[in-house]
């Protein structure tokens, strides 16, 4: 006998309690009547493991990577240089830093001389990234028609330094323009320099329009001897900061932000730190999307664990009554009863995160191995986050959807032990959502640092699902007294009445079948719009040069020989260059929070135009109106971004300085434009009337096919003073990111409509035995198999036609929601989905619930009545 | 008529046995088993728990399949029958009464009852709806006819059970120790019931108890013990006319012999 520990009151030692839970545990899961829960549990930290980790990966592979199109964590900018202690705060917080120096001057080579973008960079850039460099000029366009494989050899190396001392890198129009060949000397300011090769690729240089000019990239060192900069040069230092590789994003992170906000208070008007989204925003937005993806399956995630877990619990609750009424009659204090199964679950939760861990870890990395070899680098290990968050998993949802079932258990009479139909009181529903709406809530908030994603998934979704139910169970109740179920044949009547009678239960059943519809739903059709727009804003004939400075007189014939050439083009947009002063005749340059505005410190290519042009949408008032309406006054059309930075609204006057000449002019539509596009795009529209008589340049955008350099050196030689803008490499970049995201998209698709359908079984079980002995009783009476099906699979199907229905309501509202708030994306209603949902609901509850009640149907009655 | 009925075989069981595998054990439940019962007859099969009985019950009932041997019921093979068959011939001629009810919780008293009466084929269902009724009535529930069984005391739930049983007008009914859930005095009534319809519509009447009295009452006692029957009492002769005055005389025996049993030895 084991020594009495702290005598209790009542008939149980705690130590006794103990032994007993931990006993009785392992009874029943040797007895396999835990089966369902322990697989829920399990399912539950593996979906969770996976799509943490696994996402966490992605994330960050997706972090370093855009940190590689920033050639940085981080990136200050600045017009004079910057000042020692940016350096030495920097490496004080173990940043390594690179300075880089850009600015416009002519370059010579013999007689041939051209305007170049010079870019001057010291030994330690880039810090990220690389600059990818050949021999040849043109070498990235013969890379075009191999964007599908995963593996490209590039006919460039990856270097992950600039130019020697001596030495430049030019881009292959310097070369096409200067008539020039790799190896040649050329004549930078007062140094003469030698071409060592050709650059496809500098990852972290964007595609602004306003670098214009071809690139040539040389050492800083040779700055000063070439006597290139003087005062008013129109100059831009940059610091390079970066973290040692090796640290985890999640340490990256936060010395970057540590040094964010030492840096803020500091900086001067000149100065301003630069983040991807400034630089490249075609991609940054393809980023946001994806990351916000991932987020979502992870919140959906959890949200199916959750379910399942709340199924499992309830049905170990009523599978224990008997026991806890056993168990008070013999003397259990309701604490020690509570403590036994709270005990249980316990034990539950700590085998199953074990185990879940174990499996999801394993996947997760299958999965990363199948998308290693599509990103450049391999991606990072998770962060410990991640890994909390999985563990986490099991004991919250636990308690968010286990725990009001728990406590039912605590509530048994004894006197149950003399009349079984005594069950405890249920907690008031509403007690139970808001427990597990906090949990879920809160897990998905952590998981995904997303409020207003979180949100509108889970308080949107209860909400949704909550109004849909309490229009069931009108419904059912309507549907009771009109439908004519007397004329239903026999068994298709019993299935009715099942569904029709016990309107809470069924209500019950289509909301976890719904709600688990819902979530299968919301992933795929999100994951078919997200992949849709990626490849609606990234054709196989996405424009891949800009070409600029085109002249008014040169515009026929430059179009004539674009088209002759083959290569497919935008319009030819007239463009302006001037600057906004004035929003209803405030100085904007005296608004202290306007003036950081990049915007506002350049020139904007202004333009005009009849039509609205593709790619852009009126968000308010009008398109730009001829003189017969209402307006006839000089109007501009706004960009949506800007005007919501600049707090331009519709009937705002705004006054542009245009080489000298000021022009006021009335804000009559605001737009929205699609950055991702890579065609000419103006934050400003003017009316036909107002810059038309202003000297003008055009610009466009074409795409050159692979194997067209011949006619593109024959382009640029014909028009040397157009200036034409390779994004080839840009295009490349992005549309290779994006097939990387959109794989890992649709794995986490398959994830998740895997779980789905797992926890759509365990939903299923959870009200089998009720459904087994209905059917052994039928049996015993005589139905046939037949007669038998038809009546189940009747009450399946019309389950799953009503949560179908139901599950494609909610999840229209949350993608419309969804949509509208955090993916920029236009939701239009899928009509098709309408006809072939419910369809396929229907088909899959019926199915699943047939492999589930198979039982019945197989085994002499008598046995199956013995069991339940 | 009644000698018609009494002379003809319903039930044959011939070597009849059951083995069951848990494991790697197996399991021998009944043991070449020979039985013969005749239409009209009340049998009992009694012995103690485990003795294979309700096995027994299964087999003739068609609710189980037996591992070797032959089993007629009603001139049909029924171990050369597969599940859809045994049901059919179950929907046609045989009733059931469970120890533990076995009603559908989701339908009321006067569903759970006209369900078999429809299914059988031969009643519309309004007709089914009143003939259940008429069941209802009959076993003293004419006013509970919209409750579910979980509405029910124990003693209804039976009594819906037996309206159940017979509203199908089986040729034999099988009960599964049919008091083994009810105390004592509602057991007694159920009984009554039980019996009282059985003669009144000569049903063939099988039952599984281990209650000596409930087997008193019946004309054929069969004993099992570990998967055989070990003795049987035939029955007495002329004892289905005599059926109304034994059973009467049964009754008083019984409460007799029930106080003495009350009675601490």
């Amino acid at each position: 006998m084991k020594q009495h520990s702290k005598a209790h009151s009542s008939g149980l030692s705690w130590l006794k309690l103990i032994q007993l839970s931990r006993v009785s545990l392992w009874r029943e899961l040797r007895a396999g009547q835990m089966n369902i829960i322990v697989l829920a549990l399990i399912l539950a930290v593996t979906a969770a493991t996976i799509i943490s980790v696994f996402s966490n990966r992605i994330d960050a592979g997706m972090l370093n990577k855009s940190t590689e199109l920033l050639g940085a964590d981080l990136r200050v900018r600045s017009s004079k240089a910057l000042p020692d202690n940016f350096y030495d705060h920097a490496h004080s917080l173990d940043l390594k830093t690179s300075t880089t120096l850009e600015f416009p001057s002519m370059v010579m080579v013999g007689d041939e001389m051209t305007l170049a973008a010079l870019k001057a960079v010291d030994q330690n850039y880039p810090l990220k990234g690389s600059v990818m460099v050949a021999q040849d000029a043109f070498a990235s366009l013969n890379e075009t028609d191999q964007t599908a494989e995963a593996d490209i050899k590039l006919n460039s190396e990856a270097i992950h330094s600039g130019p020697n001392t001596g030495e430049v890198w030019v881009e292959s129009r310097l070369l096409a323009l200067l008539n020039a060949q790799v190896g040649d000397e050329i004549a930078v300011g007062r140094s003469t320099l030698k071409i060592a090769a050709v650059i496809t690729q500098e990852s972290d240089r964007g595609g602004n329009f306003y670098s214009l000019s071809p690139r040539l990239m040389m050492h800083l060192d040779d700055v000063e001897n070439a006597g290139l900069i003087q005062t008013g040069s129109r100059v831009t230092w940059r610091i390079l900061a970066a973290t040692n590789a090796n640290l985890p994003p999640q340490k990256t992170a936060q010395i970057v932000d540590n040094y964010k906000q030492w840096l803020k208070p500091q900086l001067a008007a000149h100065q301003s730190i630069e983040s991807l989204s400034d630089n490249n925003q075609a991609l940054a937005g393809a980023l946001d999307k994806a990351r916000s993806y991932l987020s979502l399956a992870a919140i959906l995630a959890i949200l199916l664990s959750g379910i399942a877990i709340a199924m499992a619990a309830s049905d170990y609750a009523q599978h224990h009554f008997d026991t806890s009424a056993l168990l008070r009659t013999l003397g259990a204090s309701r604490r020690q009863v509570l403590s036994l199964f709270t005990l249980q679950l316990l034990y539950l939760a700590i085998l199953s995160s074990v185990l879940g861990l174990i499996f999801g870890s394993l996947i997760q990395n299958v999965l990363v191995d199948i998308l290693s070899g599509l990103f450049v680098r391999e991606l990072p290990p998770a962060g410990w986050t991640a890994w909390a968050i999985a563990c986490a998993t099991a004991p919250f949802t636990l308690l968010g959807f286990a725990l009001p079932h728990l406590l039912r258990i605590g509530r048994v009479s004894p006197l149950r032990v003399l009349r079984r139909e005594l069950e405890p009181m249920s907690w008031n529903s509403w007690a139970i959502y808001s427990l597990a709406i906090a949990a879920v809530f809160i897990l998905s908030f952590w998981f995904t640092r997303n409020l207003k994603m979180s949100a509108i998934i889970v308080f949107g979704g209860f909400i949704a699902l909550l109004a849909l139910m309490a229009i069931l169970q009108i419904l059912l109740k309507l549907a009771a007294g009109i439908v004519p179920a007397h004329r239903f044949s026999l068994y298709i009547r019993f299935a009715w009445q099942h569904i029709i009678r016990d309107s809470r239960k069924t209500s019950a059943q289509v909301l976890a079948f719904s709600m688990i519809l819902m979530v299968m739903i919301i992933i795929a059709t999100v994951r078919n719009d997200l992949l849709a727009d990626w490849q609606r804003s990234l054709p196989e004939d996405a424009p891949n040069f800009f070409a600029m400075n085109i002249q008014s007189y040169e515009v026929e014939q430059y179009q004539q020989t674009l088209d002759k050439a083959g290569f497919e083009r935008n319009p030819l947009f007239p463009m302006v260059p001037g600057r906004l002063t004035e929003i209803n005749d405030q100085n904007v340059q005296l608004d202290v929070q306007l003036k950081e505005e990049p915007a506002l410190q350049r020139d904007l290519a202004l333009t005009w135009s009849e039509a609205l042009p593709s790619g852009n949408r009126i968000l308010q008032g009008q398109w730009l109106q001829t003189n017969d309406n209402a307006f006839d006054g000089p109007q501009v059309s706004v960009e949506a971004g800007l005007a919501k930075r600049l707090k331009i609204q519709l009937n705002d006057q705004l006054s542009f300085d245009v080489a000298g000449e000021i022009f006021k002019v009335t804000v009559t539509s605001i737009r929205s434009v699609d950055w991702g596009s890579l065609s000419p795009n103006f934050y400003m529209i003017f009316s036909l009337d107002v810059l038309q008589h202003l000297p003008v340049s055009y610009l466009t955008s074409f795409h050159v096919p692979a194997q067209k350099n011949q006619q593109l050196t024959q382009l640029i030689r014909t028009y040397p003073t157009i200036t034409l803008l390779d994004m080839s490499m840009v295009f490349i970049q992005i549309q290779r990111l994006l097939e990387q995201v959109s794989l890992a998209v649709e794995y986490l698709l398959l994830l998740v409509l895997l779980a789905g359908i797992l926890v759509l079984m365990a939903a299923l079980h959870t009200s089998l035995d009720e459904r087994i002995q209905q059917g052994a009783i039928l049996r015993t009476l005589g139905a046939s198999r037949a007669q038998l099906r038809l009546s189940q699979w009747s009450e399946f199907g019309l389950l799953g036609l009503i949560a179908g229905i139901i599950a494609l309501t909610g999840a229209e509202a949350i993608c419309f929601i969804l949509y509208d708030k955090l993916f920029d994306l236009d939701y239009q209603v899928q009509w098709p989905l309408w006809l072939w949902l419910p369809l396929s609901s229907t088909l899959l509850i019926t199915l699943l619930g047939a492999l589930a009640t198979r039982r019945v149907a197989k085994q002499p009655p008598i046995v199956v009545l013995r069991e339940v | 008529m009644s000698e018609e009925i009494q002379t003809k075989l319903l039930l044959k069981l011939q070597n009849v046995s059951k083995v069951v595998t848990t494991g790697s054990e197996e399991l021998t439940i009944l043991q070449g088993m020979s039985l013969e019962i005749k239409s009209g007859e009340t049998a009992a099969i009694v012995g103690a728990s485990g003795s294979g009985k309700s096995t027994l019950l299964g087999i003739m009932a068609g609710l189980d399949e037996s591992s070797s041997g032959e089993v007629w019921l009603q001139g049909e093979p029924l171990h050369q029958r597969d599940e859809d068959q045994r049901a059919a011939i179950r929907a046609q001629g045989v009733g059931f009464v469970f120890q533990s009810f076995q009603l559908l919780p989701g339908l009321s008293a006067l569903e759970n009852v006209s369900l078999p009466i429809e299914m059988s084929g031969q009643y519309s269902l309004k007709e089914s709806a009143k003939r259940a009724k008429e069941w209802l009535q009959k076993v003293g529930l004419a006013h509970r006819l919209k409750h579910y069984p979980r509405q029910l005391s124990g003693g209804e739930q039976q009594r819906v059970a037996i309206a159940r049983a017979f509203s199908a007008q089986p040729k034999v009914l099988f009960a599964d120790e049919p008091t083994g859930n009810l105390d004592q005095h509602t057991g007694q009534q159920i009984i009554d019931l039980l019996f009282e319809l059985n003669r009144e519509h000569q049903t063939t009447l099988i039952l599984v108890t281990h209650d000596e009295s409930l087997a008193q009452r019946c004309q054929r006692r069969l004993k099992m013990e570990n998967g055989a029957i070990i003795e049987e009492q035939k029955p007495q002769p002329g004892y289905g006319q005599q059926d109304h005055e034994q059973q009467e005389h049964e009754q008083q025996l019984q409460e007799t012999s029930k106080t003495t049993l009350d009675t601490p030895a």
